[in-house]
């Protein structure tokens, strides 16, 4: 067993040693996102394994171990941590755990001392954390974030945010059950192959619509077109939103979610705010507004690579951003802050009136900027058919799924009488 | 080999098996997805790999004094059997299958033994910290005085507690328990939980652990890699909850076996017990659910090592890998 090494804030360090035996275990929050990262990670000396589970046994580890006030997030993150430590799968003496940190003023970057106070409630401490982050905050040395993996971490997200969108414009409609996420699958290995290219990511992009449009289908009218908006990690994780997108493909849904381009984007872009309103520090305000152009290049990339085809492409960054300026100002930044109402704004003026705002409990920005401002949307859109729903650890997926169903409902007659 | 070479293995060998008996998950058929299911499985059932991969997986379960002969039909069925006495135990421990955790009496005599140690140990105190926790003590029990007396328990002039045996017989356990232990009780103001293991649900615990040990005595005989993959499970949860098993007198050795220490599980504290091994989580839930598989898995591996017929190449033949998979389909 590796030696524990700790640092003079008495933090355990994941070192050098612990890199070449040590599994490191990530939550699944977007699953294609994150089994690229997985993959990524491994291709670079690490043993990354990307948590999968689900079921009550994880919340009711989470409840156990976080004080019930913290927001449902969090709580999962936590208790799939624990259950997986305790499963067996893993040996506790050659696992670490990583977590990515925003470093924003939300909880989110606190989750990191909610799962160390777990350990140690648990009578785990010798097993070390990880923080992954841009920020530079707490260093390990077993644990470098290398030029050629930020590299293909950050064209890995455009590649992810194509094939989820590809995916769930093809997937309801496809003939033989299963295409699209075997193209996936197959779209990942080689995109691991050519190492997440970004010199070649226009023919890439290209050759993957056109696998996708290859897909044999059968359009279908009376399938309901239904967003999904929220907190991100409600939004996107099965686990956090009782797979959500599974329960509403089932319903004979086409499900519409925004990328993880556009909360990159937003990342940037309010810190360029952050610089206008309160003047704080240039030097963040130069590295930010770069962050913001470059994924706003591959955004465009992303739209132009599905010009003249049959799928529906993202909005480009700054006419969301346009769109929701009647609604609440550019200041609102924490949580999703106002790129949660911007996407629901969005995904109406794009035809998809139908939209679950899904809530964790406890999350405090996410309730403004969410289920706050659904009334006012509204009011402009009467059009609009929101319906926001509260993910806690006492919420059963039934009733969760029965007021989808009344929304749907809702849909289809609107989709009859059109 | 490498370690993560195995793993490797091992990952392809639970997709492949995944592949086959899950059903919740689409598979395609096409041919080029059946071939590569079958590659796996050629890979999977060559007995060079198997070979390693026993040899990798049996690494967690030495004790490094057995020698004799490993791998015959009988070693299955004593790790079925084992596993299974292991999986009853741990399933009555963590129904409640005893009267009761604690002994009121041993509990109560064992908390007023503490008490009043420190209570002693504190007569002379000199510096801060040990005056504040004195006047804890003493202050706090002043609060429960009168509750203390109807479970008998009286407090003296000197700050000691004694026992009136008499009322104590009367008290009802439930006001003995929620006055001495949990959270917002006396104990836990004070810093104390009521220790005091009954002696049936100490023998419960003894029984399990041995269970235990004799389960993985005999998985080091064993040459069934799906028993053996749910016993590294085994050993890995029982050292994920190897601090506080320490804590209730349970230290798990080098080579993975449990070692009770009588006297510190006697005292050890109720909520902890609990923690440990009440309930559909606890730990000793998640043992009984490994020790099953393992003894369904042991008594299929000892009727396949009767029927596998191998062919020229050393593989199984086609007849066998169906039969194998049919029944690792129904573990
Ligand atoms: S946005 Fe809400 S749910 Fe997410 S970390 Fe912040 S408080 Fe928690």
């Amino acid at each position: 067993m590796a030696e524990l090494v700790y640092n003079e804030q008495g933090r355990l360090l994941f070192t050098e040693e612990m890199r070449q035996e040590y599994t490191i275990l990530i939550p699944n929050m977007l699953p294609i996102h994150f089994t690229m990262l997985e993959r990524i990670f491994n291709n670079h000396g690490y043993k990354v394994k990307l948590l999968r589970s689900m079921g009550r046994k994880i919340i009711d580890e989470g409840l156990e171990n976080v004080h019930n006030d913290t927001c449902y997030p969090a709580l999962l993150c936590v208790g799939q941590f624990m259950d997986a430590l305790k499963s067996g799968e893993y040996d506790v003496n050659k696992t670490a755990l990583m977590m990515i940190q925003t470093g924003g003023g939300c909880r989110a970057s606190n989750y990191i001392h909610l799962i160390r106070k777990a350990l140690k409630r648990c009578g785990m401490e010798q097993v070390p954390v990880i923080s992954l982050n841009l920020a530079g905050l707490e260093k390990n040395p077993g644990f470098k974030l290398t030029a050629s993996m930020l590299a293909q971490f950050i064209t890995g997200i455009c590649y992810a945010d194509l094939l989820m969108l590809l995916a769930n414009q093809v997937r309801p409609y496809e003939n033989h059950r299963g295409d699209s996420d075997r193209l996936i699958e197959k779209w990942i290995d080689k995109l691991v192959e050519i190492k997440f290219s970004y010199t070649a990511f226009d023919r890439i992009s290209a050759e993957i619509v056109d696998d996708f449009k290859k897909i044999p289908y059968t359009p279908d009218p009376d399938k309901v077109k239904v967003g999904i908006v929220g907190e991100i990690f409600i939004k996107y994780s099965p686990l956090g939103n009782n797979e959500l997108q599974n329960f509403l493909e089932s319903e004979e849904c086409e499900v519409s979610c925004p990328g993880l381009i556009d909360f990159l984007i937003f990342m940037g872009d309010h810190q360029v705010v952050e610089t206008k309103l309160y003047h704080t520090k240039y030097k963040k305000y130069i590295a930010s507004s770069a962050v913001k152009s470059f994924f706003k290049m591959m955004q465009n990339k992303i739209i132009k690579a599905l010009e003249g085809t049959r799928f529906r492409p993202p909005a480009k960054f700054e006419e969301t951003k346009k769109n929701v300026l009647p609604f609440l100002s550019p200041a609102n930044k924490m949580g999703e802050g106002w790129l949660l109402t911007a996407e629901m704004v969005e995904l109406i003026s794009s035809g998809v009136n139908n939209i679950v705002c899904a809530q964790p409990f406890g999350c405090l920005p996410n309730h403004i900027v969410g289920k706050g401002m659904i009334r006012k949307i509204r009011a402009v859109h009467p059009e609009a058919n929101i319906v926001a729903i509260d993910y806690d650890p006492g919420a059963t997926k039934v009733n969760q799924e029965n007021r989808i169903k009344l929304m749907l409902s809702a849909a289809k007659a609107q989709l009859g009488k059109s | 080999m490498s370690l993560y070479g195995i793993n490797a293995y091992t990952s392809n060998y639970n997709s492949l098996y995944s592949g086959l008996y899950n059903r919740s998950k689409s598979y395609s058929t096409s041919t080029s997805d059946l071939l590569e299911l079958a590659k796996k499985a050629d890979m999977v059932r060559s007995p060079s790999y198997r070979k390693k991969m026993l040899e990798q997986l049996k690494n967690n379960f030495s004790d490094k004094s057995d020698t004799s002969e490993v791998g015959s039909s009988s070693n299955e069925m004593k790790l079925s059997s084992n596993a299974k006495q292991l999986s009853a135990d741990a399933l009555s421990l963590s129904s409640g299958g005893f009267s009761s955790w604690t002994n009121k009496s041993d509990a109560v005599k064992n908390f007023v033994d503490k008490y009043n140690s420190e209570i002693e140990s504190l007569a002379d105190a000199e510096t801060t910290a040990d005056k504040g926790r004195q006047s804890t003590l003493i202050n706090t029990t002043q609060k429960y005085r009168s509750a203390l007396e109807d479970i008998g328990i009286t407090v003296g002039e000197d700050n000691k507690l004694s026992i009136d045996s008499s009322k104590l017989l009367n008290a009802s356990e439930r006001n003995v328990r929620s006055l001495l232990s949990g959270s917002y009780s006396y104990g836990s103001k004070i810093g104390y939980d009521m220790g005091g293991v009954s002696d049936s649900a100490l023998d419960l615990v003894k029984k399990f652990a041995e269970s235990y040990n004799n389960t993985l005595d005999s998985l080091e005989k064993s040459d069934s890699v799906q028993a053996l993959e749910k016993g590294v499970s085994m050993v890995n949860t029982t050292k994920a909850f190897s601090r506080t098993l320490a804590k209730v007198g349970i230290s798990v050795g080098s080579d993975n076996r449990l070692t009770i220490d009588e006297d510190a599980l006697k005292k050890a504290p109720e909520e902890t017990l609990r923690s440990l091994f009440s309930g559909g989580y606890s730990y000793a839930n998640k043992i009984a659910d490994k020790a099953s598989f393992i003894g369904r898995a042991s008594a299929l591996e000892a009727q396949l090592s009767n029927s596998y017929t191998y062919n020229n190449k050393g593989g199984l033949d086609f007849f066998s890998q169906m039969a194998a998979s049919l029944f690792e389909n129904m573990i």
